[in-house]
């Protein structure tokens, strides 16, 4: 489920028509080309659509290489936000 | 084409808030925010600054030893940029000089630091800068113009002076930078009088193969104590990306003045130095016309030379 909706948030980010497809194993940078913009603007609509904090897990999230980390990461904080 | 015996990234920085003040941080975010809003995702410009401000907390250097493991870079020069004059940081300058020897002390051997003072500190800016040399060891000066004076004002004679006493190199920021601080004096020409006053001293333009390039390549080729730095060269403005451009920067007769530097941790924090290592030495890279004289000195021997170190394993 976090794979699903997080996929769709990469897909808003990567806006470009000749992105390839968001997969799990997608690379942020060497697949998808994400910038340091793209990444800041991917924290920001994580943070509104899981209604989460990300500011104390920056250096972990930039430590984050595919979609499917980052959505295992986005669980774990989510859970432990409960 | 053989890697080089030891790659030395001739620029790079201590990827840690309590070296930069937040004002430099907040210029970098007010660009970022016009380009997400135009992406259809605005964010405030104090929310990037503090998203920038929190990845930056690698205060003692480790990250960046792992960066520079896992890519092949045996040293690097740390640049300490002095901000403090012109935001009138709580940061001080002998503070973040410390940090750099505390940082030294754990990984031996991997750096070299070229101190920043801003020569308006004056005598105080002076002797500290000259203590950095004798009691910390620290191998080169860095000036950064951008806050608010030329390279060659007389003001900062006195450093180049101590430079020209001691044998050490100065880098000098060329290019635009954070928003929040001056262009104009950004201009690789600014060093002319400098270079031509103070022969002894070699001077090397930070980014100038990135940035106001051409001016640049003309201080290298006429200039004979003037070098420059390729970094941060995978945010070039280029057609063709920073392969074409390198490509053509390595073909113009001035492979003895270049030296190869990243920029760490500006631009390459999320994507790390290793992918940009593999694409530089890669049989199809930039680097494939180049004879082993020319890539050994860009990538090495040619920065230990100007801080008048050996060059090897």
């Amino acid at each position: 489920m976090t794979m699903e909706r997080l996929a769709q948030i990469v897909n808003r980010v990567v806006s470009s028509p000749r992105a390839p497809e968001v997969r799990e194993s997608s690379r942020f940078v060497e697949d998808l080309g994400f910038s340091s913009v793209n990444a800041i603007m991917l924290i920001a609509l994580i943070e509104q659509e899981f209604e989460i904090d990300l500011e104390q897990h920056m250096t972990q999230l930039m430590q984050i290489q595919t979609v499917g980390g980052a959505a295992d990461y986005i669980s774990s904080v989510a859970a432990d936000a409960k | 084409m053989q890697r080089p015996p030891a790659i030395i990234d001739a620029h790079c920085h201590l990827a840690s808030n309590r070296c930069v003040p937040r004002e430099f941080f907040a210029g970098v975010a007010a660009n970022m925010a016009r380009s997400s809003a135009f992406q259809g995702v605005p964010v405030s410009v104090d929310k990037i600054t503090q998203m920038l401000w929190l990845q930056h907390e690698d205060h003692m250097g480790d990250k960046l030893v792992a960066q520079m493991d896992e890519a092949g870079i045996a040293r690097a020069v740390l640049l300490v940029p002095d901000f403090t004059y012109v935001f009138k940081s709580p940061i001080d300058i002998e503070s973040i000089a410390r940090q750099h020897v505390t940082v030294r002390e754990r990984h031996p051997d991997r750096f070299w630091v070229f101190q920043g003072v801003d020569p308006r500190w004056g005598k105080e800016g002076f002797d500290l800068f000259e203590r950095a040399v004798t009691e910390f060891g620290f191998e080169g000066l860095k000036l950064y113009p951008p806050c608010g004076f030329s390279p060659s004002s007389e003001i900062v004679f006195p450093l180049y002076e101590i430079c020209r006493r001691h044998r050490l190199p100065v880098l000098v920021h060329t290019g635009p930078t954070s928003p929040t601080l001056d262009f104009t004096f950004a201009d690789p020409y600014l060093i002319d009088k400098a270079a031509r006053e103070f022969p002894e001293v070699n001077f090397i333009l930070g980014h100038g193969g990135v940035n106001l390039v051409e001016q640049a390549k003309l201080m290298c080729k006429y200039r004979p104590n003037v070098y420059l730095d390729i970094s941060p060269f995978p945010v070039v403005l280029c057609d063709g990306g920073w392969p074409q451009h390198l490509t053509s920067l390595f073909a113009q007769g001035l492979n003895h003045k270049i030296v190869f530097g990243t920029d760490w941790p500006v631009h390459s924090l999320q994507t790390g130095v290793r992918p940009l290592m593999d694409e530089l030495f890669s049989e199809r890279g930039p680097l494939r016309a180049l004879e082993q004289r020319s890539i050994d000195g860009i990538f090495g021997r040619s920065i230990a030379e100007l801080v008048g170190k050996p060059y090897g394993n």
